[in-house]
């Protein structure tokens, strides 16, 4: 049986769907076969950050209404044979698709896949129970920014009420730059403010944002990162990014280590 | 603790987030208390209005809680 792995983060606009798409990447080349489970229904945005948006014919809707098969549905990566996407329902009520279904989707994605990564919706209502329900572990993503990493508090403390047996904290979007001059938080002080174990720090990149993957932007240092990330979450290792080590100099890194 | 932008930033966060946890959720309090009178009542004899239970929060934002009472004597208790 796979494991199966929520990304949640409580608030909108932190980077969830941009994880699961690059976390999956870089999961898949590392050599695990991945699933990468749409759970935003009607807002759906994994297609997309996956750039196979126009390949959809059946989503989840339809596996659940069984009108295809779940094989039908699911949809390969446009490079990579051990990776793929289950799209969201995007016409359908967010209601049509109950916790059960869901889970028992995400049952038989994990008999056949040795990750199933789940990709949470923003808010704590009906859409979260949905997605956190069949999942063993998550990865609660956050920015640095206050009201983010107070949503990330609230949604740990949510996560002790289920069945969750492993706890990791992404800190997205980090400004190396500014944390390096002491102006932003760094991933560590989140970490140690929120009592999670950090699994993984991701640098800034408007590229990003624009393009969906670091597949697709070329960006070296969210590649980095991502298979940092994906070390991290097979067990490979514990480093997580240094986000401000482009940014220092030898001198000021030494003065660092030694504090 | 240098006084940076990155410290003030931290010290907010923490402040901010002692505050969300200093809002027990509701009915805590009295499932807490009738439980732990559950399990004092079947040792000692006590006056069930002599327990008092407080939850503060530590400077790092760990729950201290202080549980205290007063018994008149131990029930006789067999123990297998």
């Amino acid at each position: 049986m796979g494991r199966k792995i929520v990304v949640t983060s409580g608030k909108g606009g932190v980077g969830k769907t941009t994880v699961v798409a690059n976390l999956g990447i870089a999961l898949a080349l590392s050599g695990v076969t991945v699933a990468m489970v749409d759970g935003d229904i009607g807002l759906n945005n994994l297609d997309v950050a996956m750039s196979c948006e126009n390949r959809i014919i059946y989503d989840i809707g339809d596996v659940v209404q069984k009108k295809c098969r779940l094989k039908q549905a699911l949809i390969r990566d446009n490079h990579l044979d051990n990776l793929f996407l289950l799209p969201s329902a995007k016409y359908m009520p967010q209601e049509s698709i109950n916790p059960q279904a869901f889970g028992a989707v995400v049952n038989e994605l994990a008999r056949e896949f040795d990750i199933v990564l789940i990709d949470c919706p923003a808010g704590i209502e009906q859409g979260f129970h949905r997605a956190v329900s069949p999942a063993q572990e998550a990865l609660v993503v956050t920015t640095p920014h206050i009201s983010a990493v107070r949503d990330a508090d609230k949604v740990l403390g949510l996560l002790t009420t289920y069945n969750i047996s492993s706890v990791g904290l992404v800190v997205n979007r980090v400004r190396g730059d500014l944390s390096a001059k002491d102006t932003a938080m760094n991933a560590s002080d989140i970490a140690r403010l929120l009592r999670v174990e950090l699994k993984g720090a991701i640098p800034e990149d408007d590229k990003i944002g624009f393009a969906g993957t670091f597949a697709e932007t070329g960006s070296e240092r969210c590649y980095t990162a991502y298979r940092m990330l994906a070390d991290c979450v097979l067990g490979k290792s514990n480093r997580v990014y240094d986000c401000e080590r482009p940014y220092q100099s030898f001198f000021s890194r030494l003065l660092k280590k030694r504090g | 603790m240098k006084n940076t932008n990155s410290n003030t930033a931290f010290l907010r966060l923490k402040r901010v987030l002692l505050n969300d946890k200093e809002n027990l959720p509701n009915g805590l309090m009295r499932v807490l208390r009738a439980d732990i009178d559950g399990v004092l009542s079947s040792y000692f004899d006590y006056p069930t209005e002599t327990l008092k239970i407080e939850i503060d929060l530590d400077s790092s934002g760990r729950y201290c809680i202080r549980i205290e009472a007063m018994a008149e004597r131990i029930k006789t208790i067999k123990v297998l």
